[in-house]
Order: structure tokens, then C-alpha cells, then sequence
């Protein structure tokens, strides 16, 4: 019995050590100063220094890409929620053909790779000066959030009864008060849940964010094309700043984790 | 088949007392149902003779063996759920005849006993299909017929019926227990609905609370409810209780209040009873011994077969009455009823249990 | 009810614009890109398939597909395991698995290279330990099996969770009655899980699998930022082609190559490989 359950700890242990290690020892590297990163026999350092943060945000223009990741990621989650929305009403509240070949239209460009996507969506920005411009990434981070907003909002209204509405239609509101005033208060958390979601998936593509971009690159795009051809230690200050923004607006959806992302990878 | 005894079983959760010290035994062959309201604890009983709850203290014992530590698996008993838990993936046959191929019984041998089940649950051409295609009265059917087929020491049934529709309800009540009485095996059934209990045990064990109230058949559980909750839960509608003063005329005594004087068969030592009469054993024409009562009448409902009439005591305090038949009634109406002297029940209003007189 | 039903398309109508504009009208101009040649339609694909880095890549892409898919599926299905006994400290458990689901393959791979670096930390370790005296080296054009082996690791370690999260939905979803039935009727634990479980997981564990292998067929990020060239990858040679040679008809070749195999995939998934139980009545 006792060895059973210091076998099972040692196995949670492991577990844990496995998911955690690469996030702390990049976190390590980043704080390093250079010297004692190329001292093979200095796991640990005598200081920490922010030196290499600093010098990526204001000195390798990081500052500048963390500002577009955050307004592409904005702009996309703006315009998707408010194409999407209406349509994940659509979907749970209304009855009607072809609903069901739309909702599989919908998962199914969920499958199709954005690498396929990126070049032809390049000749168009090109004709719509679109080229090189944030709008143009927040469009096409848009296309692939609005079919994750549309699955997402849909389940989230389905899990709202229907009756709440109806009741306050009975009392005299249009569907679409009913629909301000009860449902969709109802449903913020889960709405910003999704939100955030839909930040991380913005703030993480890489692909696409670096065919269509050429000065304006979002961070990981800028750090995929520039910061790898600096010093190590930059490149780990890099992945800290993409990894702790995202770790926190994880922490915080901690309770809609796993059906989140269960419906997002349907 | 089996005697089930236990001993000052205890289940807690946290500080919930789900258990609180129940004391049973079980006779080889009996009926048993465990009745209660939602949170008594009676299916936290059941799944600890189960093996599926673990227990916090006492014992179980199936025979003279002690099960209380062992696994499920080793215990030899089969169950009926709530929701069937008639496994999707495998075909009706697959599901009646796994637990026997887990027990290593030889191919024919599975095959004779699941025919067997099948036709004893007139389920037989239902054999090839999956639950999916099954009703629920037959995927009901088929969790039963997985049930029996092992020929356990106890069956065990968790609210088996409370996901059928009303008249299959009903159906499958007289079934199931005429099915027990062939197969003579030892079943425990858990239920919160009295007619269940009523007509189906051969006892029934009245919880509350965690704790044991009555273990009685269905004529003791009736006609001498153990206490004020007994009375209360078994019979509809529900008795009828009142708060009222003894006073003594010599050696004769008396429950005296809301407009009524009830002579009491001997002296309950107590300054104030509760009164508990079933509003079935009070009558629109005096007979026998019984004590007249003026009520106004405040509703009725008629169930044609019989009419639950409500009324206003002139005290205050509301009497309900049952009438068999279709009977006429004006609300506001003021009317004499006939309460019954034999069938009267009284109550210690401290302790709720029943005073014997 | 025909009213319902025009307010119903009014709501959808700007999503099915827009997926057509910006996901349909790019599919199809990839498609009308591939196929028109310098001279003659199938002249970019002739092109193609004369090229020994394609077959590489595709070669490439399949064998990290067939180290990663099934081993993400088995250590996911383990955690899964574990994490539903939702022991003392599980969602604490969970909150850390779950951490490489948000970050991006760049960022994995980053974390991967801190690992492996000359310089990295296993290095450090191993030197500190006095059991190598001069670092091993994981990356470089030399030592490609070693780089094919960090890049299944970390892709392993960046997205198992996410076959994690499909299945313990899954598991979550099952009827707790069907496994109790099981302890009832004596399975033993292994019976249980090959009996009850994985059936009963089956379409979760189709789903992940399916996404897993279309997911395998895009890597990109971790291969770019851990080997580049040195293994070739469909994705990362589509990027390479439009990006470094500027050959937008060869990308989109690529590119359709990857779309057709996510099709054929989807397709055997889809129609192939369902479950029976499901099929022949209503869940």
C-alpha cells in the first residue's frame, strides 16, 4: 500500500518535472547574464540581470512587435466575436436547412492548413494595399479564429436555457432585448474565456504572420526572422516574453480548460 | 443466495454523516427495499454493501463471511442501476454474457445461461442488437437479465424503475418481483417512491438522516409507524398531526384541542401527545367507535375513485379526509366526519417516537 | 417560420462571407496557382516530383507523424488516466500539463534549444556531473538523426497536452454507472480499461488522433527554428519557397500537396474508421 502510493507520487512528480522543466530553465537562461551562460561549469548564475529583456524590447525592436501581437490580436478577436456571435446564436437558437452542412463547413476549415492559405491571401493584400500592415495579419488571424468563435459561443448559448429568453419575451421584450439584457450577461464568462482563448491562438501563429509582414512583424514572426540570427540568450529572452503572457491568460480559464479546448480542436 | 447482516455501519464524507451507525440483517431470499427521501442515505448504503463505497466503520457480512474490505469483484453480487449502465459498445448478448466469460465460464455454458436470462426477460430477439436501438424499458430489461445471470449471492437495485414512464413503471414492478420470488435471491432495492416499497417488499427499511428509522413489513410500517417521520413519509395523502393536550377524567385520558376530544387507550405520561390520524381513517358516517368532528370545508379534489376533501378545523389547524368514491362537497360547507378511534396513532412530541398505549 | 428562418441565415450569412473570402478564395486561387505551369498546366507538380528535397520532405514529414502521433496518444491517454482519479492536487497537475497548449511552436522550440543547446542545460548537467568532458552537440547538418529525435521530443512534450485535453473530455463524459458495473461484475482493472474504457473513448480518441495527424502534416515551427533546412518538411518548404526563393507557384504546390493529404486523411477518419456502436442508433 505504501509503496503503491510513493509510486504513485514519484509518477505525478515525473509528470510535473516533464511539463515544467523546459519553462523554468528558459525563464533561468533568460535572467542569465551572457558570461555565466557560456560558462559550462554555471548551471546556476551569480546574478540575475534583465539585461537581455531590455536590450530585445528597446534595442531588436521587440517592443514594437509586442505592440502589433497585441493589436492583431485585439483587431482579430473584435471582428471575429462580432461575425461570429450572431452566427453561434444562429446555430443554437434557430432551426433551419442546411444547418447542419454549415456546421460542418465550418469544422472542416478548421483542417485546412493556413500555410495553404497564406500565399494567395498575399497576391490579394497586395491589390488591397493590404500588404505589410497590421490589418491585413488581424484579417487573416480572423479567418482562422471565427470558426473556433462560432463552435464556442454556439455551445456556450446552447448551455444557457432557451426558456430564460422566452420568459422575458413573454414579458414584453423583442428577442434581441431578451437577448442583450439576458442571455448574453449569462454568458460573459464563458464569452471571455473564449476571448482569451482567441488571443492566445492570435498571439501564438507564427506562419502567417510572417508571409504577410514584412516591417510589421508580430512578435513571433520578428523573433522566427530576426532574433534567431542573434545570440543565444536573446532567443531565450524571446520565449520568455511569448511564454508568460500566454501561461497567465491560461491560469486564469483554468476552469473551462478541457471543454474549451475540446471544442476548439473538434 | 445469502443472509446480509450489518453492523453499526458508518459512511461519513468530510463531515457529512451519509451513515450514522445502521444496524441490519437481511433473511436469505428476502426483499428488501431501502425507502427515504433524496439524501437519507439509503443509496450510500447500498453501494457500501456493494463494495463500491468504501465504509468508515462497522461491518457487513454476507453468511457468516465478513465482505466489509473486499473488492466489488470479490463479493459475488450483481447490480441494477440507475441508469442501467448497459455498456454501448457491446451487443445485448455481449453484455449479459461478459461478466460470465470474465468468470471463465465455458462457451456453451455462457450461451445456455444468457438464453436463459433472455427468455426469462422476454428479451430473446433483442439479443444481436446494441443498447442504442433498445428502449429504455428494454435497455432496463437487459441491465436486469445481465443482473440475474451470474446467480449472485445478493442483487442489488438502485432506483432501477425511476427512469421508466408511469404505466411501464407499474408494469415492470409486479415483474421484477415475481421474478425475485422464482429466482429466490437476495435483493436489496433502493427507492424513495412508497408504492414501490409498499408493494414490492417483503420488508421495507425506513431512513433518515443516515440513520435507520423502521425495519418492518409493508403492514407494520403502515399500521404502527415507529415515529412522527415513518408515519409521515409512508401513506398519501400524509397523515394528519396534531399538538394536543392530554387532560385525565379519572382513569380515562384524553387528547384534548382543535375542537376535537380524543379518548386515549391508556395514559401516555406526557402533559401534550401528537396526534397522527391517516385521512383515510376518517369517515363521512359514524360506525364502530369513532369521535365526531365539525370541519369547513376548503378544497376538494376528486380523483372520482376517491375524494381527498381539505378542511378548516374551527380551532384552527387543517384535518384532510379521504371518502372512497365521488363524493359531493360545497366549499365553505360546514360538515361532520368520523374519525376513527381504532386507528389513531400518538406520538412523543420530544423524542417523535411512537407512544404504545 | 419561414420569417425564423431568413433571421437565422441574416445572422450566419457574415461568417459564410467571410470564411469564403478569406478561406475559400485562397484554397481555390492555391489550387489555380499550382496547376497553371510555366507552359503547361501539371509543368510546377512535373517540377516537383523530380525534386529530391520534396521526397525528403515528404519523407521527413511522414516519419516525425509516425514517431509523434502514437506516442502523443499513449502518453495521453496515461495522463489522462491519471488525472481522472482526481487524486489530492489534480487540477494542480492539470494547470501544468495544459501550460504547453499555450505556447506557440516558436516558443517550444526555443524551450527545446535552452535544453539541447552546446550550451544548453543538459550539456551543463552532464559536464558538471563529470560524465562528458566536451558537449554533445544535437544540432547541425551532421547530426541530423539526432536533430529528427529533439524534434519528435519536443513536439511530443509541446502537444501531447493536446491530445491530453480531447481525451480526458472524453473520459470526463463517460457514465461513471458503466465502470462501477464493471467493478459489479468483476472485470479486473486491466479488463476494465480494454474492455469498457477504450471502447467507450473511442470517438475521443478518433478526434484527437485526426487532429493530431492533420496538425503532424503542418509542422513547421519547431523544424524551422530547431534543424531548418537540414530536415526538409512540407510546410517548412512551402515557406521556403515563397519566403527565401520567392517562387509563389512551387509554394502553392506544396502547399496543395499538404491540403490534398489533410483531405485524404480527413476522409479515411471520417467515413473509415467509425465507431459501430454509434452508427447504427441514436446517441
Amino acid at each position: 500500500m505504501m509503496v503503491k502510493k510513493i509510486l504513485f507520487w514519484f509518477v505525478v512528480f515525473l509528470v510535473a518535472a516533464w511539463f515544467l522543466t523546459p519553462v523554468v530553465f528558459i525563464f533561468l537562461a533568460a535572467l542569465t547574464p551572457a558570461q555565466d551562460y557560456y560558462n559550462p561549469h554555471k548551471i546556476f548564475p551569480s546574478h540575475f540581470t534583465l539585461d537581455h529583456l531590455y536590450k530585445l524590447f528597446f534595442v531588436l525592436d521587440g517592443w514594437k512587435a509586442t505592440i502589433i501581437s497585441i493589436e492583431v490580436a485585439l483587431i482579430s478577436i473584435a471582428i471575429s466575436f462580432a461575425v461570429g456571435l450572431p452566427a453561434g446564436y444562429a446555430m443554437t437558437r434557430y432551426k433551419f436547412p442546411g444547418k447542419n452542412a454549415i456546421r460542418l463547413s465550418i469544422l472542416l476549415t478548421r483542417s485546412i492548413p493556413l500555410i495553404v492559405l497564406a500565399v494567395p491571401l498575399m497576391v490579394i493584400y497586395m491589390r488591397f494595399n493590404l500588404a505589410d500592415s497590421v490589418m491585413g495579419v488581424a484579417l487573416a488571424h480572423t479567418a482562422m479564429i471565427l470558426p473556433f468563435v462560432v463552435l464556442i459561443t454556439s455551445s456556450i448559448f446552447s448551455g444557457i436555457s432557451v426558456e430564460y429568453e422566452e420568459a422575458a419575451m413573454v414579458f414584453g421584450l423583442t428577442r434581441f432585448k431578451a437577448f442583450i439584457r439576458i442571455t448574453l450577461p449569462l454568458a460573459l464568462p464563458g464569452l471571455a474565456a473564449s476571448a482569451i482563448f482567441s488571443f492566445i491562438m492570435s498571439w501564438n501563429e507564427v506562419f502567417v504572420a510572417s508571409v504577410l509582414t514584412l516591417s510589421n512583424r508580430t512578435l513571433p514572426a520578428h523573433i522566427l526572422n530576426t532574433a534567431m540570427t542573434s545570440p543565444d540568450y536573446f532567443k531565450f529572452a524571446a520565449g520568455m516574453i511569448m511564454a508568460v503572457p500566454a501561461m497567465i491568460f491560461i491560469f486564469f480559464t483554468k476552469k473551462y480548460l478541457v471543454s474549451m479546448w475540446g471544442i476548439s480542436l473538434k | 443466495m445469502a443472509r446480509v447482516k450489518i453492523e453499526n455501519l458508518k459512511k461519513y464524507f468530510g463531515k457529512v454523516k451519509a451513515l450514522d451507525g445502521i444496524d441490519l440483517e437481511i433473511e436469505d431470499g428476502e426483499f428488501v427495499v431501502l425507502l427515504g427521501p433524496s439524501g437519507c442515505g439509503k443509496t450510500t448504503l447500498l453501494r457500501s454493501i456493494s463494495g463500491l463505497e468504501k465504509v468508515t466503520e462497522g461491518k457487513v457480512f454476507f453468511d457468516d463471511q465478513e465482505v466489509t474490505n473486499l473488492p466489488p469483484k470479490d463479493r459475488n453480487i450483481s447490480m441494477v442501476f440507475q441508469s442501467y449502465a448497459v455498456w454501448p459498445h457491446m451487443k445485448v448478448a455481449d453484455n449479459i454474457g461478459y461478466p460470465l466469460k470474465i468468470k471463465k465460464y465455458p462457451k456453451d455454458e455462457i450461451e445456455k445461461r444468457v438464453k436463459w436470462a433472455a427468455e426469462l426477460l422476454n428479451i430473446s430477439e433483442l439479443l444481436d442488437r446494441y443498447p442504442a436501438q433498445l428502449s429504455g424499458g428494454q435497455r432496463q430489461r437487459v441491465a436486469v437479465a445481465r443482473a440475474i445471470v451470474l446467480e449472485p449471492r445478493v442483487l442489488l437495485m438502485d432506483e432501477p424503475l425511476s427512469n421508466l414512464d408511469a404505466l411501464l413503471r407499474v408494469k415492470m414492478r409486479s415483474e421484477l418481483k415475481k421474478l425475485q420470488e422464482r429466482l429466490g435471491v437476495t435483493t436489496i432495492y433502493v427507492t424513495h417512491d412508497q408504492v414501490e416499497a409498499m408493494t414490492m417488499g417483503d420488508r421495507i427499511a425506513v431512513m433518515k438522516d443516515g440513520k435507520l428509522q423502521q425495519f418492518g413489513t409493508a403492514s407494520e410500517i403502515y399500521h404502527t409507524p415507529a415515529n412522527i417521520f415513518v408515519a409521515g413519509f409512508v401513506g398519501s395523502p400524509q397523515m394528519n398531526f396534531f399538538r394536543m393536550r392530554v387532560s385525565s377524567e379519572g382513569t380515562k385520558y384524553f387528547a384534548v384541542g382543535f375542537g376535537m376530544k380524543i379518548p386515549l387507550k391508556g395514559d401516555p405520561r406526557k402533559d401534550q401527545v401528537v396526534m397522527g390520524i391517516r385521512p383515510e381513517h376518517i369517515y363521512d358516517q359514524a360506525s364502530g367507535s369513532t369521535q365526531e368532528v365539525e370541519a369547513e370545508v376548503y378544497f376538494v379534489e376528486k380523483l372520482m375513485s376517491e375524494t381527498i376533501v381539505h378542511t378548516n378545523l374551527p380551532e384552527g389547524g387543517r384535518l384532510v379526509v379521504k371518502i372512497p368514491g365521488d363524493v359531493s362537497f360545497q366549499e365553505g360547507q360546514k360538515t361532520k366526519f368520523y374519525i376513527d378511534l381504532d386507528k389513531v396513532h400518538v406520538f412523543d412530541p420530544e423524542t417523535e417516537e411512537r407512544i404504545k398505549l | 417560420m419561414s420569417e425564423a428562418k431568413t433571421v437565422a441565415w441574416l445572422l450566419i450569412l457574415p461568417t459564410i462571407l467571410y470564411l469564403a473570402f478569406f478561406i475559400g478564395y485562397p484554397l481555390f486561387s492555391t489550387f489555380v496557382m499550382a496547376l497553371s505551369g510555366e507552359e503547361k498546366a501539371f509543368d510546377t507538380f512535373l517540377n516537383l516530383f523530380h525534386d529530391k528535397t520534396f521526397w525528403d520532405a515528404l519523407k521527413y514529414t511522414l516519419m516525425l507523424a509516425g514517431v509523434i502521433v502514437p506516442v502523443q496518444l499513449v502518453l495521453a491517454i496515461a495522463l489522462a488516466l491519471l488525472v481522472n482519479t482526481k487524486f489530492k492536487g489534480y487540477s494542480t497537475l492539470l494547470y501544468i500539463v495544459t501550460i504547453p497548449l499555450a505556447l506557440s511552436d516558436v516558443t517550444a522550440a526555443l524551450m527545446s534549444y535552452t535544453m539541447f543547446s552546446p550550451m544548453g542545460y543538459i550539456n551543463k548537467f552532464l559536464m558538471n556531473l563529470g560524465l562528458i568532458s566536451r558537449p554533445i552537440y544535437f544540432f547541425g547538418f551532421m547530426y541530423k538523426t539526432r536533430e529528427f529525435w529533439v524534434i519528435a521530443l519536443t513536439e511530443i512534450w509541446r502537444a501531447t497536452p493536446l491530445v491530453f485535453v480531447i481525451i480526458l473530455a472524453g473520459l470526463q463524459s463517460i457514465n461513471k454507472e458503466y465502470l462501477e458495473a464493471a467493478d459489479i461484475f468483476g472485470f479486473t482493472k486491466a479488463q476494465k480499461l480494454f474492455k469498457i474504457i477504450l471502447p467507450l473513448l473511442k470517438p475521443s480518441i478518433m478526434s484527437a488522433l485526426l487532429m493530431r495527424t492533420l496538425f503532424a502534416f503542418q509542422i513547421f515551427g519547431v523544424v524551422w527554428m530547431l534543424a531548418g533546412r537540414d530536415i526538409p518538411v512540407l510546410a517548412g518548404e512551402t515557406y521556403y519557397q515563397y519566403i527565401n526563393l520567392n517562387n509563389p507557384k512551387m509554394a502553392s504546390a506544396y502547399a496543395m500537396i499538404i491540403a490534398l493529404i489533410t483531405l485524404i486523411i480527413s476522409y479515411i477518419y471520417l467515413f473509415g474508421l467509425r465507431s459501430k456502436h454509434l452508427e447504427e442508433g441514436v446517441r
